[in-house]
């Protein structure tokens, strides 16, 4: 199997505190891995582990089966983009010269752009649906704007591998379908791999192949949303009453709250 | 932070052409190379300024002279000397502001002018022989004193393995005002030759000479194309460490090398012409404000008007209070200051 990302037993921490240990998974060409959990339970540092930001200190980071911290930088951006939780808004910056900035690991010593470089970048914008952007100056856009600008810059990269922290967070309901959805359609059309950091289970359960539940740096559960998302695990995860239904047009779990520890705001919804 | 926010730049959609404003900076540097040349106790017409450097250029020799001697011999090493200081200084500048995200950032305010004077005022004291006045003893104490205070300022800075952009611009004000002090105390030892230190601090192109811009270029040169060579990887720095590193950038070892090559530019200026402050601050806004963020557009720009800017106000030091000569420094600071002031008022009213 083409696996473009694969970790084994990887542990990673910062400093001497161990943030994840005993992290196994593979993810193959034209799959969306949802990487989820409580907040703390080392997310992030999984994503920026993979992207060769943080190094493991025990276990192994594969890329395309080779050891990631063997694969000299300029070949790793070529093959995978990674954005951050919160982005960079660099002051002065127009939209489109910040999308340019993912054509970086293509450009040649003097780094000039040639026509396929700005190609890109505009079907990029258009991709993540910043088009209309293109010369509006980075500060003055409103946070799910920048997001999307964000990921249109890793789409100029052309990865193979997408990275991405978080890219629903500051998203209204529109553009969190659209931005998930687009990276979806490029694994299918395009055999992206994509390593999704997401809050909302119903969300990954909708648009990511496989689930990876992490609580307190250790995987709690891994494999298909449907099989991973189960109520006894999910409130031994987050320690919270949660319920879990049935998608009312896909078999895909939903995950709501329960109101079972708020027997107050319970009784008042007056249930049938 | 809201100086800070307000160093804004030009709307996209205003910026004029790169290859326009390159195209217009080039006939204005040699404008002011010529008009430079011509202006001094003896007045000489600009055509004949501009027939003397051709006929030197195709390699005819001197029409001999006064006037071939004042242009060619007196006049034109110090002109081009500026222009070469000014260019460095403002790349310089431009490129500590990239490297540390910072647009306050310039050759003082990071330490390493201020370790080059305190360097260089040594040498100007000790009793050590000065034959090539300006550019032996003095060249190697600024340059040892600059990367000192790059080191000083990077280590103090340093926490782990990063070095956070407010704890190295804040060391850099330490070490800066340490070393001030510590030039100052050198002055006080030794007031003998105070002057020579206090008029030199201030810049001074008076011992401008063809061998100091032989001496200098293959420096000034290469640092250039480095910088240069580096200014669409300081791009992605912009987006911060870690997106910069996962475009493939070698986040430490670009910053390293870059700061080296800009403050031992900045040394070799130092020890040109002594402490010439605002060029490396002004001249990189001055051309964001016009051409924008862009490092490729903005750097060849910043060389070509920190040339033109220090010209200038070298002919300006000439000509104020003439015969006698002001410092340049306190040029650059006095036209450097309100031009500033106006820059930010501009930009508050929305103005490009």
């Amino acid at each position: 199997m083409n696996a473009q990302l694969s970790f084994e037993g990887v542990e990673v921490r910062l400093g001497r505190r161990v943030i994840v240990s005993g992290v196994t998974f593979e993810l193959g060409e034209g799959e969306v891995m949802a990487l989820c959990g409580p907040n703390g339970a080392g997310k992030s540092t999984i994503a920026r582990a993979a992207a060769g930001l943080l190094p493991a200190s025990a276990g192994s980071i594969r890329l395309r089966g080779s050891a990631l911290r063997s694969v000299p930088p300029g070949d790793r951006a070529r093959i995978c983009a990674y954005v951050a939780q919160q982005p960079a808004a660099p002051p002065g910056f127009a939209v489109r010269e910040l999308v340019a900035l993912g054509r970086l690991p293509h450009l040649g010593l003097f780094g000039a752009e040639s026509e396929k470089d700005r190609a890109t970048v505009e079907q990029a914008m258009e991709r993540a649906g910043v088009s209309s952007l293109g010369a509006r100056p980075i500060g003055e856009l409103s946070g799910g704007e920048q997001q999307r600008v964000s990921i249109a810059r890793a789409l100029a990269q052309e990865p193979r591998l997408l990275i991405l922290d978080e890219p629903t967070s500051n998203l209204d309901l529109r553009f969190q379908a659209s931005i998930l959805g687009l990276v979806w359609r490029l694994s299918r059309d395009e055999g992206l791999a994509a390593l999704v950091v997401i809050h909302d289970l119903s969300l990954a359960a909708l648009f990511c192949d496989r689930l990876l539940l992490l609580a307190e740096g250790r995987v709690a559960g891994y494999g298909p949303p449907a099989e991973v998302l189960t109520a006894p695990l999910l409130v031994r995860t987050y320690g919270t009453p949660l319920r879990v239904l049935p998608h009312p047009e896909r078999l895909s779990p939903v995950v709501v709250h329960s109101l079972a520890g708020h027997p107050q705001i319970a009784n008042q919804g007056g249930e049938a | 932070m809201s100086v800070r926010a307000r160093l804004v730049f030009a709307r996209p959609a205003a910026r004029p052409a790169a290859h326009l404003v390159l195209a217009a900076g080039i006939p204005v540097l040699v404008a002011a190379v010529i008009i430079a040349t011509s202006v001094g106790a003896v007045s000489i017409p600009q055509t004949t300024v501009a027939a003397t450097i051709l006929r030197h250029l195709a390699g005819q020799g001197g029409a001999g002279g006064p006037a071939d001697t004042i242009v060619w011999d007196v006049r034109l090493p110090r002109v081009l000397l500026a222009g070469m200081v000014g260019g460095t200084l403002a790349l310089s500048g431009a490129t500590y502001q990239s490297v540390f995200r910072n647009p306050l950032a310039d050759p003082y305010l990071i330490g390493v002018a201020s370790g080059a004077g305190l360097g260089a005022a040594i040498a100007i004291v000790s009793p050590l022989p000065l034959d090539y006045y300006g550019f032996g003893y003095v060249a190697l104490f600024a340059f040892v004193g600059a990367l000192a205070a790059v080191a000083l300022t990077y280590e103090l800075a340093r926490s782990g393995r990063t070095v956070p952009t407010a704890n190295h611009v804040l060391a850099g004000v330490a070490v800066s005002a340490a070393a001030t002090a510590a030039t100052t105390l050198v002055m006080m030892l030794n007031e003998a030759r105070a002057f020579v230190v206090f008029s030199w601090l201030y810049g001074d192109f008076t011992t401008s000479s063809w061998e100091k811009l032989r001496l200098a270029s293959p420096y000034v040169g290469v640092s250039w194309v480095v910088l240069l060579l580096c200014t669409h990887r300081l791009n992605a720095l912009q987006l911060g460490d870690d997106e910069a590193a996962t475009l493939g950038i070698r986040v430490e070892r670009l910053k390293i090398v870059t700061v080296v090559v800009a403050s031992l530019a900045t040394a070799v200026c130092v020890a040109l012409s002594g402490l010439i402050g605002f060029v490396g601050l002004i001249v990189p806004h001055a051309c964001r404000l016009l051409v924008g963020p862009d490092n490729r557009v903005l750097f060849p720009v910043t060389l070509l008007f920190g040339a033109t800017f220090l010209i200038l106000a070298d002919l300006g030091a000439r000509m104020v209070l003439a015969p006698q000569e002001l410092p340049v420094g306190i040029i650059t600071a006095a036209a450097g200051s309100p031009f500033f002031l106006i820059l930010l008022r501009r930009q508050r009213r929305g103005l490009p």
